[in-house]
């Protein structure tokens, strides 16, 4: 292998840079590296390889490696996604940290299917991080890189990733991508490590779980250095989706062309980035869903309004249920997204609820598709439905009914609940009731109780002033709602009394206190009462599995009421993990 | 290059073995005397559904150990309680029962309706209620990352639940006409990020249909005995659904049937009665 700095130095400086062999240029780049892995399990045997580029401390050196990769990507089986890349990517470690630059050079990109990564961010170069142990512990891109290029480059770097380790075997914690797995690493003869990955030991946030086995195959010279890796990984998806098995395949090869001394401009070049680069992520960060969202929304709106999606409501009313559930379902989705695409359909949506000859079923599903926007602006058409003297109460049942369901609530919302709690209509009063303790718990989520925006104050005013247990027992059901502490005292106060027990012991699933599960678990173990004690369990429902669980193993083998071990049954399935 | 979207209206589901494997059978609801019940669930990695139900007429015949359940104890009604899962995500999308209750001389009823644990309605039983909402009662979502390909499905599930309930009270008899109800649908909509593919997922699913109509009259209990007028009833629909992947490739399109299940249907008279009960 040659050493011709000066052919590297005609290098562009912002030639892409990939992470591929990352692995073996995680040492060779990093001087923090150098040291043993201390997370590694030491095994005895042969001296540690050093694969370090240069001893020299001034004379840093770029290894250079071709590279391609190939990767294949199959949803239920079929094809979905092929990629193939191939041309050269340097590795230059950048003296005094932690960090190597890695660029790829004259790429060449083939993608069916998937997204494709711009040509620009990927000759873009990375930084990759490494942590005190030397294990590759992130990547630092230009804020300017596409997702699909990170995306690439992180399953490049990643793919070939190696963690030093003493003897002739070590195990250590490696991420990638998708999450944290066990690499367990082999010497094989004096120029062979081999790392094999079972798995993964957790995926990062809000993923879905994978499973996965790979095998990386590393070559080292006589010296050391490393002349050449393959890595070979294949993942699915651990559970079946809604659209079947995703499924994928990817190969990696790295071998070693170049090598040559870093230039003071390459250095500089270097170290310029690392003031500008984001902060190392090997992962993506918990995705900014929202454009996702609103393309998924405006692909369901499309070709619909809300004119035609009434009519089409309008047309399953007075048909046999069981023949127009799913219709409606569907029909409400689409409004939802309709109103969240197009803020002016919420006011016509709004208006037309309130006006006073809309029907029962246009109510119904006016009021739904509002519901299922779930924005700021439906809330407030809901609410202004409310104060509306022209709307029909039905339609203000309805509205009440969706504010009780979503996950927004300000002043205008509760002033609407509270106006309509006070109607002369019983069950717009009940409805509007039920919401205002919902809203209290939303209020209380996001944050925004103050100074007269306190409906479970409220609440708790008219509980006090109730004169029968009729009443009591609405409060009580509109206080289990909102989830308030303050509500505590009230509800144990309730259990005393065989009528407004099971609405009481049901009204603490939401408390965020160990009290509550507390009076709960006494309920459900000492209670004579079966209703009692199953209202106990449908409430544990919502509670923590952590604490809930042993709980409920135990209660199951001692409960005999059939019902009450319905509700226990229940309770264990939502809370076992799968 | 843009993202894009795939057009999507699919419904929740896994595999078609799958979901064969986990069909449930259609358990038949067991009846003791005039109180009827069932409780069933089915569910795979990626959905689910459970429900249980009662309904029927309780006495002090239930009881009869029991101080505090007076001479003239009755309970009697319907209710339901169901939970749908999606992406892994379990939520009890309904409990709603209308009781009617008497004890040592009084008479109360209550009508309960909750989605995903919010009590929409709670209220006294003293007129006809004709109770019910279509909602989106909860949504889920997958964000899958493989091998630096990204891949996010948003899952709904919606339907219609309520309770209709017409009752009763005299100081001669309790009569109560009650039907709570749920139906629960999933339906996904997909988005792979994709310049020149998209994938997209056709069909339906119903996730749960479940009806129980209790049409109850009785007489306060007098020297161990009462007259009744009684029939319950029950419809159950599940688990039905054929689910279509398309696959846009680029110029090409493939598409593959997943899912095409049949679900089960199961329904009839659990109890029918006319006349005196005494123990």
């Amino acid at each position: 292998m040659k050493r011709r700095s000066s052919r590297l130095v005609a290098l562009p400086l912002l030639a892409a840079a990939l992470l591929g062999g990352c692995a073996l240029l995680q040492r060779a780049c990093a001087p923090a590296a150098l040291s043993p892995v201390a997370a590694a399990t030491a095994a005895p045997a042969p001296a540690e390889v050093s694969i370090t580029p240069s001893a020299r401390a001034e004379a840093t050196e770029r290894r250079v490696y071709a590279v391609t990769l190939s990767r294949h990507v199959t949803i239920g089986g079929e094809t979905f996604v092929e990629t193939r890349l191939e041309g050269r990517i340097s590795f230059l470690p950048i003296p005094g940290t932690s960090l190597c630059e890695a660029r790829l050079v004259d790429p060449s990109l083939d993608v069916k299917g998937g997204e494709s990564p711009s040509m620009a961010d990927l000759r873009r170069p990375v930084l990759l991080a490494h942590d005190e142990d030397g294990r590759l512990e992130g990547v630092r891109f230009d804020a300017r890189t596409d997702e699909a290029s990170r995306l690439l480059l992180t399953s490049l770097v990643t793919a070939t990733q190696y963690t030093r380790g003493k003897g002739a075997a070590w195990s250590a914690d490696e991420t990638d991508g998708s999450g944290v797995y066990r690499a367990d690493y082999e010497r094989n003869g004096e120029r062979t490590i081999v790392r094999r990955k079972r798995g993964f030991v957790r995926m990062h946030e809000g993923l879905t779980p994978l499973a996965a086995e790979g095998e990386l195959r590393i070559l080292v010279d006589g010296k050391d250095v490393i002349e050449s890796a393959t890595a070979h990984e294949r993942s699915r998806t651990s559970r079946k989706t809604a659209i079947g098995d995703v499924a994928g395949e990817l190969r990696v090869s790295l071998r070693l062309v170049d090598r040559a001394e870093a230039t003071s401009r390459e250095l500089a070049a270097a170290r310029a980035l690392v003031e500008d680069y984001e902060a190392p992520r090997m992962a993506m960060p918990r995705r900014d869903r929202s454009a996702s969202k609103r393309e998924m929304d405006e692909r369901r709106a499309a070709g619909h309004d809300l004119a035609e999606l009434r009519a089409a409501f309008a047309e399953t009313d007075g048909q046999p249920r069981d023949e127009v559930g799913k219709r409606r379902a569907a029909l409400l989705h689409t409004a939802g997204a309709l109103f969240r695409v197009d803020p002016a359909e919420v006011l016509a949506a709004g208006r037309a609820l309130a006006t006073r000859g809309v029907t029962d079923a246009e109510a119904n599903f006016l009021a739904g598709g509002l519901a299922a926007a779930g924005t700021e602006e439906a809330a407030h058409a809901l609410a202004n439905t409310l104060t509306s003297s022209e709307a029909t109460i039905e339609a203000q049942r309805h509205a009440a009914v969706s504010l009780a369901m979503m996950p927004v609530a300000d002043e205008g919302t509760v002033s609407a609940l509270s106006k309509g709690a006070a109607s002369d209509d019983p069950a717009l009063g009940n409805l509007s009731t039920m919401a205002l303790g919902a809203a209290g718990r939303t209020l209380a989520t996001n944050g925004d109780v103050g100074e007269g925006l306190d409906p479970v104050a409220d609440l708790l005013a008219r509980y006090a002033s109730a004169t029968d247990d009729a009443e009591r027992d609405m409060l009580l059901a509109a206080l289990g709602n909102s989830g308030d502490a303050r509500a505590f005292e009230v509800i144990q106060g309730a259990l005393g009394s065989a009528r407004l027990a099971k609405t009481a012991a049901y009204a603490l699933r939401f408390l965020a206190m160990p009290e509550a599960d507390t009076l709960l678990h006494t309920l459900g173990t000492m209670s004579p009462d079966p209703e009692v004690r199953r209202a106990t369990y449908r409430a544990a429902f919502f509670r923590d599995a952590n604490v809930w669980l042993p709980w409920l193993e135990a209660a199951l083998a001692k409960e005999k009421d059939t019902r009450v071990l319905e509700a226990i049954r229940a309770a264990l399935a939502h809370m076992a993990p799968p | 290059m843009q993202p894009k979207l795939l057009p999507a209206l699919a419904l929740l589901t896994p595999l078609a073995a799958l979901l064969v494997a986990s069909s449930p059978a259609a358990a038949a609801p067991s009846c003791s005397g005039p109180v009827c019940q069932d409780a069933a669930g089915w569910s795979d990695s990626g959905f689910g559904a459970s429900y249980t139900f009662w309904t029927g007429l309780q006495s002090k015949k239930n009881f009869q150990t029991d101080p505090s359940y007076g001479a003239d104890y009755l309970k009697l009604g319907a209710e339901i309680q169901a939970t749908a899962k999606a992406f892994g995500v379990s939520k009890p999308i309904v409990d709603a029962y209308a009781l009617i209750y008497n004890n040592n001389g009084e008479s109360w009823g209550g009508v309960h309706v909750a989605a995903v644990g919010v009590v929409l309605y709670s209220a006294s039983i003293t007129n006809a209620i004709p109770f019910g909402v279509s909602r989106t009662f909860f949504k889920a979502d997958e964000d899958i990352s493989l091998l630096g390909v990204h891949i996010d499905l948003d899952g709904k599930v919606g339907g219609e639940l309520g309770v209709d309930v017409i009752p009763s009270i005299t100081s001669s008899y309790l009569s109560l006409m009650a039907e709570p109800y749920a139906r629960a649908y999933a339906d996904v909509d997909a988005d792979v990020g994709a310049a020149c593919a998209s994938v997209s997922v056709k069909g339906s699913l119903t996730a749960l249909d479940l009806h129980v109509p209790a049409a109850i009259t009785v007489t306060y209990p007098e020297d161990d005995s009462m007259s009744v007028l009684m029939s319950l009833d029950y419809s159950l629909h599940s688990l039905d659904g054929k689910l279509k992947v398309e696959l846009e490739y680029c110029l090409d399109t493939d598409s593959k049937t997943l899912v095409n299940f049949d679900g089960f249907t199961a329904g009839g008279q659990l109890f029918s009665k006319w006349g005196t009960i005494s123990w």
